[in-house]
Protein backbone atom coordinates (compact mmCIF):
# COMPACT_ATOMS: atom_id res chain seq x y z
CA UNK A 1 0.00 0.00 0.00
CA UNK A 2 0.96 3.48 -0.70
CA UNK A 3 1.01 6.36 1.60
CA UNK A 4 1.99 8.67 3.64
CA UNK A 5 4.84 9.41 6.32
CA UNK A 6 5.56 12.61 8.05
CA UNK A 7 8.93 13.13 9.45
CA UNK A 8 11.00 15.67 11.63
CA UNK A 9 13.60 17.66 9.62
CA UNK A 10 16.34 14.89 8.96
CA UNK A 11 13.95 12.30 8.44
CA UNK A 12 13.38 11.79 11.96
CA UNK A 13 10.42 9.97 13.10
CA UNK A 14 8.80 12.43 15.46
CA UNK A 15 7.97 9.96 17.87
CA UNK A 16 10.49 6.96 17.35
CA UNK A 17 13.15 9.76 16.71
CA UNK A 18 14.29 7.22 14.11
CA UNK A 19 16.33 8.44 11.88
CA UNK A 20 14.64 6.77 8.17
CA UNK A 21 16.98 5.52 5.36
CA UNK A 22 16.06 7.43 3.13
CA UNK A 23 15.90 6.66 -0.90
CA UNK A 24 19.32 6.46 -3.25
CA UNK A 25 17.96 8.82 -6.07
CA UNK A 26 14.91 6.63 -7.75
CA UNK A 27 15.65 3.98 -5.96
CA UNK A 28 13.37 3.20 -2.88
CA UNK A 29 14.72 3.46 0.22
CA UNK A 30 15.63 -0.13 2.77
CA UNK A 31 12.81 -1.62 4.14
CA UNK A 32 12.44 -1.21 7.74
CA UNK A 33 10.69 -3.49 9.92
CA UNK A 34 9.21 -2.75 13.24
CA UNK A 35 9.58 -6.07 15.24
CA UNK A 36 12.99 -6.97 16.65
CA UNK A 37 14.68 -4.20 15.03
CA UNK A 38 15.61 -0.53 16.21
CA UNK A 39 11.49 -0.14 17.81
CA UNK A 40 10.63 2.12 15.49
CA UNK A 41 7.18 1.42 17.16
CA UNK A 42 6.72 -1.72 19.55
CA UNK A 43 4.66 -3.74 17.34
CA UNK A 44 4.20 -1.26 13.82
CA UNK A 45 5.14 1.17 11.40
CA UNK A 46 2.69 3.94 11.07
CA UNK A 47 1.64 5.69 8.02
CA UNK A 48 -1.05 8.31 6.83
CA UNK A 49 -3.62 8.05 4.24
CA UNK A 50 -4.25 11.20 2.59
CA UNK A 51 -7.67 12.23 4.94
CA UNK A 52 -4.94 11.43 8.12
CA UNK A 53 -2.50 14.33 7.37
CA UNK A 54 -4.30 16.99 8.76
CA UNK A 55 -3.29 15.22 12.36
CA UNK A 56 0.23 14.74 11.77
CA UNK A 57 1.94 17.20 9.73
CA UNK A 58 5.72 17.79 10.43
CA UNK A 59 8.56 19.34 8.95
CA UNK A 60 8.78 16.75 6.13
CA UNK A 61 6.51 14.78 4.15
CA UNK A 62 7.15 11.49 2.42
CA UNK A 63 5.13 9.40 -0.19
CA UNK A 64 6.10 5.14 1.37
CA UNK A 65 5.25 1.89 0.58
CA UNK A 66 3.85 -0.30 4.02
CA UNK A 67 4.33 -3.79 3.58
CA UNK A 68 2.44 -6.49 4.41
CA UNK A 69 -1.36 -5.85 6.07
CA UNK A 70 -1.78 -2.73 6.91
CA UNK A 71 -4.13 -2.53 9.59
CA UNK A 72 -6.44 1.20 10.08
CA UNK A 73 -6.40 3.44 13.25
CA UNK A 74 -8.42 6.19 14.08
CA UNK A 75 -5.91 8.60 12.11
CA UNK A 76 -2.99 6.50 11.02
CA UNK A 77 -2.22 3.18 9.10
CA UNK A 78 0.01 0.23 10.72
CA UNK A 79 2.02 -2.22 8.91
CA UNK A 80 4.79 -4.50 9.47
CA UNK A 81 6.98 -2.75 7.21
CA UNK A 82 7.62 0.25 5.45
CA UNK A 83 9.80 2.20 3.03
CA UNK A 84 10.10 5.60 1.73
CA UNK A 85 9.89 6.54 -2.23
CA UNK A 86 10.30 9.70 -2.34
CA UNK A 87 10.08 13.48 -0.36
CA UNK A 88 6.41 15.58 -1.40
CA UNK A 89 8.86 18.53 -1.67
CA UNK A 90 5.39 20.67 -2.52
CA UNK A 91 5.51 20.22 1.62
CA UNK A 92 7.60 22.97 2.75
CA UNK A 93 7.40 25.71 5.18
CA UNK A 94 5.98 28.01 2.99
CA UNK A 95 3.25 25.22 2.35
CA UNK A 96 2.84 24.76 5.62
CA UNK A 97 2.46 28.65 6.54
CA UNK A 98 -0.45 28.75 3.54
CA UNK A 99 -2.50 25.69 5.25
CA UNK A 100 -1.82 27.59 8.53
CA UNK A 101 -3.46 30.52 7.06
CA UNK A 102 -6.22 28.95 5.08
CA UNK A 103 -6.95 27.15 8.95
CA UNK A 104 -7.46 30.61 10.26
CA UNK A 105 -9.43 31.81 7.52
CA UNK A 106 -11.92 28.53 7.63
CA UNK A 107 -11.98 29.30 11.77
CA UNK A 108 -12.86 33.04 10.99
CA UNK A 109 -16.27 32.09 9.09
CA UNK A 110 -16.79 29.38 11.73
CA UNK A 111 -17.19 31.99 14.12
CA UNK A 112 -18.82 34.23 11.59
CA UNK A 113 -21.37 31.18 11.08
CA UNK A 114 -21.98 31.52 14.54
CA UNK A 115 -22.55 35.59 15.12
CA UNK A 116 -25.18 34.79 12.33
CA UNK A 117 -27.24 32.18 14.21
CA UNK A 118 -26.72 34.18 17.42
CA UNK A 119 -28.21 37.39 15.66
CA UNK A 120 -25.36 40.09 15.32
CA UNK A 121 -25.19 40.10 11.43
CA UNK A 122 -23.02 42.97 11.29
CA UNK A 123 -20.35 41.96 13.33
CA UNK A 124 -20.44 38.48 11.03
CA UNK A 125 -20.10 40.44 8.06
CA UNK A 126 -17.26 42.50 9.07
CA UNK A 127 -15.42 39.73 10.46
CA UNK A 128 -16.03 37.52 6.66
CA UNK A 129 -14.22 41.09 5.25
CA UNK A 130 -10.99 40.29 6.73
CA UNK A 131 -8.88 37.95 4.80
CA UNK A 132 -5.58 38.36 6.32
CA UNK A 133 -4.13 37.17 9.36
CA UNK A 134 -3.93 39.92 11.25
CA UNK A 135 -6.57 41.81 10.25
CA UNK A 136 -8.90 38.78 11.73
CA UNK A 137 -6.91 38.66 14.97
CA UNK A 138 -7.22 42.54 15.16
CA UNK A 139 -11.02 41.96 14.19
CA UNK A 140 -11.87 39.61 16.59
CA UNK A 141 -10.36 41.69 19.53
CA UNK A 142 -12.83 44.35 18.63
CA UNK A 143 -15.58 42.24 18.76
CA UNK A 144 -18.42 41.85 21.57
CA UNK A 145 -19.55 38.40 21.10
CA UNK A 146 -23.24 37.08 22.21
CA UNK A 147 -22.44 34.51 24.66
CA UNK A 148 -23.66 32.25 21.76
CA UNK A 149 -20.87 32.85 19.39
CA UNK A 150 -18.30 33.76 22.16
CA UNK A 151 -16.38 30.37 22.13
CA UNK A 152 -16.47 30.36 18.43
CA UNK A 153 -15.30 34.23 18.05
CA UNK A 154 -12.25 33.61 20.20
CA UNK A 155 -11.20 30.66 18.67
CA UNK A 156 -11.17 32.49 15.54
CA UNK A 157 -8.54 34.81 17.49
CA UNK A 158 -6.35 31.77 18.44
CA UNK A 159 -6.60 30.24 15.28
CA UNK A 160 -4.66 33.66 13.79
CA UNK A 161 -2.74 34.07 16.51
CA UNK A 162 -0.84 30.63 15.79
CA UNK A 163 -1.34 30.77 12.20
CA UNK A 164 1.18 34.11 12.79
CA UNK A 165 3.32 31.34 15.04
CA UNK A 166 3.36 29.15 12.00
CA UNK A 167 1.56 26.01 13.69
CA UNK A 168 -0.13 24.78 10.99
CA UNK A 169 -0.82 21.53 12.95
CA UNK A 170 -2.66 23.46 15.46
CA UNK A 171 -4.55 26.06 13.45
CA UNK A 172 -5.88 22.99 11.51
CA UNK A 173 -6.89 21.95 15.42
CA UNK A 174 -8.68 24.82 15.94
CA UNK A 175 -10.45 25.13 12.86
CA UNK A 176 -11.67 21.67 13.35
CA UNK A 177 -12.63 22.32 16.88
CA UNK A 178 -14.43 25.66 15.89
CA UNK A 179 -16.79 23.54 13.33
CA UNK A 180 -17.64 21.46 16.04
CA UNK A 181 -19.07 23.90 18.24
CA UNK A 182 -21.10 24.92 15.39
CA UNK A 183 -22.25 21.54 13.86
CA UNK A 184 -21.00 19.13 16.56
CA UNK A 185 -19.10 15.63 15.32
CA UNK A 186 -20.44 15.95 11.77
CA UNK A 187 -18.99 19.19 11.47
CA UNK A 188 -15.24 18.76 12.86
CA UNK A 189 -15.69 15.51 10.36
CA UNK A 190 -16.53 17.83 7.54
CA UNK A 191 -13.78 20.37 8.79
CA UNK A 192 -10.87 18.01 8.78
CA UNK A 193 -12.65 16.25 5.63
CA UNK A 194 -12.40 19.73 3.84
CA UNK A 195 -8.47 20.15 5.13
CA UNK A 196 -7.65 16.64 3.93
CA UNK A 197 -8.61 17.37 0.27
CA UNK A 198 -6.82 21.23 0.75
CA UNK A 199 -3.45 19.10 1.19
CA UNK A 200 -4.17 16.62 -1.45
CA UNK A 201 -4.60 19.41 -4.05
CA UNK A 202 -1.88 21.76 -3.15
CA UNK A 203 0.17 18.50 -3.09
CA UNK A 204 -0.73 16.33 -6.04
CA UNK A 205 -1.17 13.54 -3.56
CA UNK A 206 -2.57 10.58 -5.83
CA UNK A 207 -2.72 7.85 -3.03
CA UNK B 1 -12.65 9.14 24.14
CA UNK B 2 -11.75 10.81 21.14
CA UNK B 3 -9.11 12.60 21.98
CA UNK B 4 -6.81 13.54 25.00
CA UNK B 5 -6.47 17.12 26.85
CA UNK B 6 -3.19 18.17 28.48
CA UNK B 7 -4.41 17.51 32.05
CA UNK B 8 -4.66 13.53 30.78
CA UNK B 9 -1.50 13.78 28.85
CA UNK B 10 0.38 14.79 32.07
CA UNK B 11 -0.72 11.67 33.87
CA UNK B 12 0.17 9.28 31.11
CA UNK B 13 3.79 10.39 30.53
CA UNK B 14 5.61 8.05 32.03
CA UNK B 15 3.74 5.58 31.11
CA UNK B 16 4.45 6.94 27.18
CA UNK B 17 8.95 7.02 27.98
CA UNK B 18 8.14 4.10 29.41
CA UNK B 19 6.52 2.61 26.26
CA UNK B 20 3.51 1.37 28.86
CA UNK B 21 0.64 3.08 27.26
CA UNK B 22 -1.89 0.62 25.57
CA UNK B 23 -1.84 0.26 22.10
CA UNK B 24 -5.57 1.81 22.25
CA UNK B 25 -4.43 4.90 23.79
CA UNK B 26 -0.96 5.34 21.77
CA UNK B 27 -2.66 6.47 19.02
CA UNK B 28 -4.55 9.74 21.13
CA UNK B 29 -1.71 10.51 22.93
CA UNK B 30 0.35 10.68 19.59
CA UNK B 31 -2.27 12.67 18.57
CA UNK B 32 -2.24 15.34 21.12
CA UNK B 33 1.81 15.09 21.27
CA UNK B 34 1.72 16.23 17.09
CA UNK B 35 0.24 19.72 17.96
CA UNK B 36 0.71 20.41 21.68
CA UNK B 37 4.06 22.59 22.15
CA UNK B 38 3.53 21.96 26.14
CA UNK B 39 3.12 18.53 26.53
CA UNK B 40 5.95 17.84 24.02
CA UNK B 41 8.03 20.53 25.96
CA UNK B 42 6.81 18.76 29.24
CA UNK B 43 8.11 15.15 28.05
CA UNK B 44 11.06 16.45 27.45
CA UNK B 45 11.69 18.09 30.64
CA UNK B 46 10.77 14.55 32.12
CA UNK B 47 13.51 12.95 29.74
CA UNK B 48 16.07 15.32 30.89
CA UNK B 49 15.18 15.33 34.71
CA UNK B 50 14.87 11.14 34.14
CA UNK B 51 18.60 10.95 32.44
CA UNK B 52 20.23 13.50 34.94
CA UNK B 53 18.79 11.16 38.06
CA UNK B 54 19.75 8.25 36.61
CA UNK B 55 23.50 9.62 35.92
CA UNK B 56 23.87 10.20 39.86
CA UNK B 57 24.44 7.60 42.37
CA UNK B 58 22.57 7.46 45.36
CA UNK B 59 24.48 8.65 48.08
CA UNK B 60 26.43 6.16 50.48
CA UNK B 61 25.16 6.05 54.38
CA UNK B 62 27.39 7.09 56.50
CA UNK B 63 29.52 4.60 58.70
CA UNK B 64 27.67 4.93 61.65
CA UNK B 65 24.44 4.12 59.89
CA UNK B 66 25.88 1.11 58.31
CA UNK B 67 27.31 -0.23 61.50
CA UNK B 68 24.03 0.06 63.00
CA UNK B 69 22.03 -1.53 60.63
CA UNK B 70 24.86 -4.10 60.65
CA UNK B 71 24.64 -4.51 64.42
CA UNK B 72 20.93 -4.83 64.22
CA UNK B 73 20.99 -7.51 61.29
CA UNK B 74 23.39 -9.45 63.44
CA UNK B 75 21.32 -9.33 66.90
CA UNK B 76 17.93 -10.03 64.70
CA UNK B 77 19.48 -13.38 63.11
CA UNK B 78 21.53 -14.38 66.57
CA UNK B 79 18.11 -14.19 68.24
CA UNK B 80 18.69 -11.85 70.57
CA UNK B 81 17.53 -8.46 69.20
CA UNK B 82 15.54 -6.27 71.33
CA UNK B 83 11.49 -6.99 70.82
Amino acid sequence: MIAYKFLCAGGIGPFSRFSWPQPDGEAPGPWVAAAGGVAICRSAVHGCRVHDLPWWLQDELWEAEFDGEPTAGRHKIMAPRARLLRRIDAWDSACAQRFADTCARRARDHAATALDRAGAADPAAALRDRAGIRDIRDAVRAIEPPEPARVAVMMAGDAARRALGGAAVVTAYIAAHAAAGIDGQPGMAAERAWQSEWLRAELQLGH
Amino acid sequence: MDEIVCREFAELATDYLEGAVPDDDLELVEEHLAMCDWCREYLQQIETTSAALAETAPPAPPDETLHAVLRAFRAQTRGDAPR
